[in-house]
């Protein structure tokens, strides 16, 4: 089970250089995501500027002022904490090809980013979301806020188990609910739905001020496509839908059109949302998705 | 035949029977589980060649007449769903904010808005009352319930967007106002929280329409002029775009000087903008020219600084030295060019009675007879300051919470005050805590006493009353009272969301920044007044003359545009909601009729292709 890896020493200490990558949220703490100098509320002095006509006068320093004779103003950095919530597909599809363990490379890559998050003092829990009895569930994780809690999230991650068919909609509508501030969502699937459900979680999502970023999961036989037999059965592992196949000499290629049609029609979308999107396909690329794709594409920096 | 025995013949028979599952199962093809059968689409399947029924036209239409016939004996019937049209009321709600007004394509996103409620209301059925509502700082109740749709379609057109942040309290109070209604139609660019909705009415009953794609938008923020021929003045940019954006800010004082600076902002940052420091001040105004911005209401700020050409002289008068020492610091901050005395009551009637000043300061003291446009008094002596008369000494006052401050969460407990009888139209800006009934005194106030300037405070300054932080709120009080005073009386500059008076007994018309030309009533204290919620100059006549008000909007949550929700989110296309939200009601309609016409048609069809055979056959016979 690849998940298992999340937790051992020698994986995380390859996750400490690395930090999460966060726009919308602007966040003004010091460290290394500082994109964005946000004056605000806090408790944080940050600087003092000149007082000019229409800003707000609680932030006068009257004491300078009595000193100095001149009107300054206080600036403080926003103390504001980014809510960052990692959203796990653990529906039936998660779980074929079984070879693959798709699921476990959903969670380690989940839960390598739930360090990346603790590592910054963010409060972040993971969810699971999947159809159950005919409702969608969603589980929570604990919310950690600090390294040490990182491994109170192990029996959670070892817990999940894949069931149920896969509705984006309806997890949108569960999650925003009960969600109230705006923070950072990453929803992690195998996205092997009607475009039209994931369209219109993902417009919801962003549309309640949440920064979105969406990693695209597949296994690597699934990805690729092979086909030995001449005439075959397939069953739908959500819907129980079977289907007769009868694949040619270019089978092969057409699935991988396929993969790579639906692929790009879920990053055009989010290119076209300002929503980051990342394609981790094989856990056998998993080193080159942490390092190399997911700080080029800005999900960690 | 001893193997045909009764035994045997079933041991064969189960013999056969395993054979022909094992056939089955060797012909079966292993069924495999896949993720989702999305991925295969476009892999073919078998060809299937197997007929399970024979085309004979004659039985099938000799079938389909006798199961219309006998469905028509039967009573077949459709249980049909109806509109209910009668006394049906449909809520239409509009967001007025700043941010419905940016411009998207050929329109504002409350053209859009609009354009989505009119479809619902050419397309709802006879006899949908129809009320809109628009809300910003407080619910505008534009048109009430009524079936006129002309009227509806009037009051749609006549909404403006604001230039003010829309208030939650404000969205509730509509959809409280809406609770009663069938349906509730909701247009704004942000979906408001679901506990709000939740708390306030049955969410199933809200069709929410986002309006509004991702926009860029610049804005300027903020507007410090300096001091003219001292200190440099500057100008904060905010850009909300996710690409840099060329602009151009232009600085442009009403004395004739005028600063250009082109520059590219940066996405998502702030851009402080240095000029000047200026020669001659007056109305400095910023403008920003920016391709592509979205919202213009937060592209212009305006800001006043006293000209620098004529130095200014203000004179502070009270018994007490760190009084002195307090006010002189306040209004050397608040204007720099400002040149203050400071002195004892006494020391002044020795030797300066002639000088002329724009602002004179009395503290528990009042000297007659000086020269200057504004007096402000403050704790006037118990005998008297010209026509401020003054009645008892109270040891303790509280301040009144005043609505317009978020400032103290509780009323502000100051020290000494004395009652002061003010002339008759002076503005009072703040009593006493307490309501009207009770015995409330005022504690600041403004009067006119002819060509002079009057601000009275009635309460004692002493003990650094106006340094210290946890009486910020006398400050303030203190602060904007000593700026109307030195103003000029024509001119003011204010923030969106103001309420701005001016005296006034005859009345004043008001012509607003879109041309918008209103009167104004004065009141029984010879006051007009107005909220500023367009963004821009108003143009206040009078009798006595004429007055400019300009008003500086910015709100950062309204301003960015960019986390705006798609169009395409939970927008339902107009006709779809239209027909959805219908109330309805169960009815029957007998399909007797139709399946009788459609055996009759079938026998017909039978009839004529039975002619058809009769005839090839009797031309085949007689060839």
């Amino acid at each position: 089970m690849l998940e298992a890896r999340a937790f051992e020493p020698e994986f995380l200490a390859r996750l400490d250089r690395l930090a999460l990558g966060i726009k919308r949220a602007r966040t003004a703490r010091v460290g290394q995501r500082t994109l964005g100098r946000v004056q605000g509320i806090g408790i944080e002095l940050e600087n003092f500027k000149n007082y000019s006509e229409g800003e707000d006068l609680r932030f006068l320093d009257w004491n300078a002022f009595a000193r100095l004779d001149d009107l300054l103003l206080r600036t403080y950095r926003a103390t504001r904490q980014v809510e960052v919530t990692l959203l796990i597909d653990a529906s039936a599809s998660m779980a074929v090809p079984r070879a693959d363990d798709k699921l476990g490379f959903a969670l380690l890559l989940g839960a390598a980013l739930a360090y990346l998050g603790v590592n910054e003092n963010d409060a972040v829990r993971m969810i699971s979301f999947g159809i159950r009895r005919g409702k969608m569930r969603l589980d929570r994780s604990l919310v950690c806020s600090r390294r040490e809690m990182y491994p109170q999230l192990k029996p959670f991650v070892n817990g999940i188990r894949p069931e149920g068919a896969t509705r984006m909609t309806a997890m949108a509508d569960e999650l925003l609910a009960q969600r109230r501030s705006p923070g950072l969502i990453i929803l992690i699937s195998d996205f092997l739905v009607e475009p039209s459900d994931y369209e219109n979680a993902l417009s919801r999502i962003s549309a309640a001020r949440h920064e979105v970023k969406v990693l695209h999961v597949m296994g690597e036989r699934e990805s690729t496509g092979d086909f030995h037999d001449r005439m075959m059965r397939i069953r739908d592992i959500e819907t129980g839908e079977i289907r007769e196949l009868a694949p040619g000499d270019d089978a092969g290629e057409r699935y991988r059109r396929r993969v790579e049609e639906l692929a790009e029609r879920l990053r055009d979308f989010c290119g076209r949302h300002a929503i980051t999107y990342v394609r981790a396909f094989g856990a056998g690329n998993l080193d080159r998705i942490i390092t190399g794709e997911l700080p080029r594409l800005g999900l960690v920096v | 035949m001893g193997f045909l025995t009764p035994i045997n013949l079933l041991w064969l028979g189960g013999s056969l029977a395993l054979l022909v599952l094992i056939y089955l199962r060797a012909r079966a093809r292993m069924t495999v589980d896949v993720s989702s059968l999305m991925l295969f689409e476009e892999i073919g399947a078998p060809v299937v060649r197997r007929r399970m029924l024979h085309l004979d036209a004659l039985f099938w239409l000799e079938a389909a007449t006798l199961s219309a016939l006998s469905l028509a004996l039967a009573g077949l019937y459709l249980r049909v769903i109806e509109p209910i049209t009668t006394h049906r009321t449909h809520a239409l709600i509009f967001d007025l904010g700043a941010a419905m007004g940016a411009r998207e394509g050929g329109g504002s996103r409350l053209d859009a808005a609009r354009a989505q409620a009119l479809a619902i209301v050419a397309h709802a059925a006879a006899g949908t009352r129809f009320s809109v509502t628009g809300y910003d700082l407080g619910t505008h109740g534009s048109h009430a319930a009524s079936i006129d749709r002309r009227a509806t379609r009037a009051a749609i057109e006549e909404l403006v967007p604001a230039a003010v942040a829309p208030r939650a309290a404000a969205l509730k109070a509509a959809l409280i106002r809406a609770r009663e209604a069938a349906q509730i139609d909701l247009f704004t660019d942000h979906a408001p929280p679901p506990a709000l909705v939740a708390d306030v009415i049955d969410p199933a009953r809200l069709n929410l329409h986002l309006i509004g794609t991702p926009a860029e938008n610049l804005a300027v923020v903020s507007l410090d002029p300096g001091t003219p021929g001292i200190r440099p003045g500057h100008c904060v940019i905010r850009s909300f775009a996710q690409h840099p954006m060329r602009s151009i800010l232009t600085i442009e004082s009403d004395r004739g000087e005028r600063l250009n600076f082109p520059m590219i902002v940066e996405p998502e940052s702030e851009v402080v903008a240095p000029f000047g420091p200026l020669t001659r001040g007056g109305l400095v105004h910023a403008h920003l020219a920016t391709n592509g911005d979205a919202l213009a209401a937060d592209d212009d700020r305006w800001a006043y600084v006293a000209p620098g050409d004529a130095k200014s002289r203000a004179l502070v008068l009270s018994p007490d030295p760190t009084v002195r020492d307090d006010l002189s610091r306040i209004l050397l901050g608040i204007n720099q060019n400002l040149t203050v005395e400071a002195l004892a009551p006494a020391q002044y009637k020795k030797s300066n009675d002639q000088k002329s000043y724009e602002l004179v300061v009395m503290h528990d003291a009042y000297v007659p007879g000086l020269n200057a446009p504004a007096t402000l008094l403050i704790y006037p002596p118990p005998s008297g300051a010209g026509i401020v008369r003054v009645g008892r000494t109270l040891g303790a006052i509280e301040l009144e919470d005043r609505r317009e401050s978020d400032l103290a969460d509780e009323a502000l407990m100051l020290g000494r005050a004395r009652e002061v009888l003010l002339p008759a139209g002076s503005e009072v800006i703040a009593h006493s805590a307490g309501s009207p009934a009770q015995h409330r005194i005022a504690l600041v106030a403004i009067a006119n006493d002819g060509e002079q300037h009057l601000g009275v405070i009635a309460f004692d300054v002493r003990h650094h009353l106006l340094m210290n932080p946890d009486d910020l709120e006398a400050l303030l009080l203190t602060v904007q009272l000593v700026r109307r005073l030195t103003a000029p009386e024509h001119l003011r500059v204010v923030n969106t969301a103001s309420y701005v008076t001016f005296q006034a007994p005859g009345g004043a018309t008001v012509v607003e920044p879109d041309g918008i030309k209103r009167k104004l009533p004065a009141d029984t204290s010879g006051q007009v007044g107005f909220m500023a919620m367009s963004a821009g100059r108003y143009r206040l006549s009078t009798p006595a003359g004429e007055s400019s008000i300009y008003a500086n909007y910015f709100d950062e949550d309204e301003s960015d545009l960019t986390a705006r929700p798609q169009a395409e989110a939970p927008a339902l296309p107009a006709t779809a909601i239209a027909h959805r939200s219908e109330p309805t009601a169960a009815g029957v309609m007998a399909l007797g009729m139709w399946l009788t016409a459609l055996a009759m048609l079938t026998l017909l069809a039978e009839s004529i292709l039975l002619s058809r055979d009769w005839w090839s056959r009797w031309t085949a016979r007689h060839v």
